[in-house]
């Protein structure tokens, strides 16, 4: 039971989280550009794609991420983060700032100077949000599997931040027999802990909540995030100590995400209310690509090809890439919608009528041929460049469909509201400039 | 009792539907609202009235009515024990 002496002003203003997510396709841009403009090949050592990897992770994964945390800390978790306000400007600033610079460090032979600050500013980013994150759980009266899922994410992306801020600095100064295991664990702990857990802890309360499915079953939502941690912690002790077990630990994080993709599909399909959404199809892709992904994980060790490039295309694109840029979809026309009703409008158009349907199918088929193309590429490689090509204009599509949205708010925003709806106003969001 | 069960409604329209009923309450009235999570964004539009939350498994029961209602504040405290 929780009375009426619940904290009553949580929300955040709207461009705390609404310039993270506005900034994720500016990235996606950038990451088609390396893919037009530089010399690309596929593998792993190639700066070219370590700074590929990181203009999504950082610049696209993470930014949307610490939109969502901002936001979704005060609708699911009741608390957030203590100066909200200037924590979002200041961690968005160094996340942009950081991201560019990591870029531009790998692609022009690491200059030490610009490595070590991309290293500051990104761990100061991720310090800011996470570290502000955690300390916004103190607050949190109950800890629902949502909230658990989003604490131990928050701790998986503070310990990635940490091994990757090492790691620019290692760069810079002698190259350490570590690296290559502390490289392995960084995104292991980021792609899985991080960005996998906060999904699924997320995942319980929006699937339900955007798409009226039946909600997740209680051992799915009390016990797969703990047991995804357990994967991913055996995972880092046999990397660094027993290498030939590794398999164990991959099989353990097969078994539990492939049991929630199926999960997230099948829930889909038992929608109550069954109509058209392209969020939806970037769930399925999602779900689909999760579970393909995750064996073709499994069968990388066992088998002589490496499948390095199909791991990276199938989970980092078509699980991460299309959940998030799915969410962007709902949640950027969901805050328009709040912000306008919470300064009391309630003639606002719908979040249907707020995106152009038309531009987000093509932008969906683009963000589709831009991931096939990449797994061609691993045989016929001019198709990194057509790659490349789809995803800019892929970017640039979800910017424009964004832009759409956030013009419906700027538009209604300072337009006076009727007397009578005043004592319905959320008094911090109506007095938002 | 005005009965808004919002569960099988997708965000946003619980809230809209909340919103909906709490113009239209009057004195005496008491809102049931059933929804399938705690309506955080909701609860800061309820500055003029009284509300209290139930939890019962993955359902959540809202409570509201008038903050000067009386009566009503007396059944909604019966009602959540």
């Amino acid at each position: 039971m929780i009375g009426g002496g619940l904290s009553l002003d949580q929300s955040p203003p709207f461009f705390s989280s609404g310039r993270f997510f506005l900034s994720a396709p500016i990235f996606i841009i950038l990451a088609g550009l390396v893919l037009v403009f530089k010399d690309v090949s596929l593998v792993r050592s190639d700066p070219h794609i370590v700074t590929l990897i990181h203009l999504f992770t950082l610049g696209v994964f993470t930014m949307i991420m610490f939109g969502a945390i901002q936001q979704m800390l005060p609708v699911l978790a009741g608390v957030k983060l203590p100066q909200a306000n200037l924590v979002s400007k200041l961690s968005h600033i160094f996340l942009f700032i950081g991201t560019l610079l990591f870029a531009y460090g790998f692609l022009n032979a690491m200059i030490p100077v610009v490595m070590i600050s991309a290293a500051v500013f990104l761990f100061l980013s991720f310090f800011l949000v996470l570290g502000g994150s955690i300390y916004a759980m103190t607050q949190v009266q109950k800890f629902s599997p949502t909230v658990k899922a989003m604490s131990l994410a928050i701790v998986f992306g503070l310990i990635t931040a940490m091994l990757g801020s090492w790691m620019l600095q290692n760069y810079v100064g002698e190259y350490n027999d570590i690296h290559s295991s502390i490289m392995f664990i960084h995104m292991v702990l980021g792609i899985f802990g991080f960005a996998g857990i906060l999904i699924i802890g997320v995942a319980f309360k929006i699937i339900p909540m955007f798409y009226v499915t039946p909600g997740f079953k209680s051992f799915c939502k009390s016990w797969v995030a703990y047991l995804i941690v357990v994967g991913i912690i055996l995972w880092a002790i046999f990397t660094i100590f027993f290498p030939s077990l590794q398999w164990i630990a991959i099989l353990v994080l097969t078994t539990f995400f492939t049991a929630f993709s199926t999960t997230v599909i099948l829930k889909l399909n038992k929608r109550r209310r069954p109509i058209a959404d392209i969020t939806v199809w970037f769930w399925r892709v999602a779900g689909v690509s999760l579970f393909v992904g995750m064996f073709v994980t499994m069968a990388n060790g066992w088998v002589e090809a490496d499948l390095d490039v199909f791991v990276a295309v199938l989970i980092g694109g078509g699980f991460l890439l299309s959940i998030l840029t799915g969410m962007l979809y709902k949640i950027v026309p969901f805050l328009v919608w709040f912000h306008l009703n919470a300064k009391g409008h309630f003639n606002i158009p719908t979040m249907r009528e707020m995106l152009d349907k038309r531009m987000s199918y093509v932008q969906f088929g683009l963000h589709l041929f831009a991931l096939i193309s990449l797994m061609i590429a691993v045989f016929y490689p001019i198709f990194i460049k057509i790659a490349g090509v789809s995803f800019v204009f892929s970017g640039v599509l979800i910017m424009l469909n964004l832009l759409k949205a956030v013009r419906v708010y700027m538009k209604m925003k300072d337009v006076e509201v009727p007397d009578m709806m005043a004592g319905f106003t959320m008094p911090e969001v109506a007095k938002e400039a | 009792m005005i009965e808004l069960d919002v569960r099988d409604m997708p965000a946003p329209e619980p809230m809209q539907a909340a919103l909906t009923e709490l113009f239209k309450l009057e004195e005496g009235e008491i809102i049931h609202f059933h929804h399938i999570m705690v309506p955080q964004m909701l609860l800061p539009r309820l500055n003029n009235h009284f509300f209290e939350i139930k939890e019962d498994g993955d359902d959540v029961h809202l409570y509201i009515c008038h903050k000067e209602d009386a009566a009503s504040i007396e059944t909604i405290k019966g009602l959540v024990g």
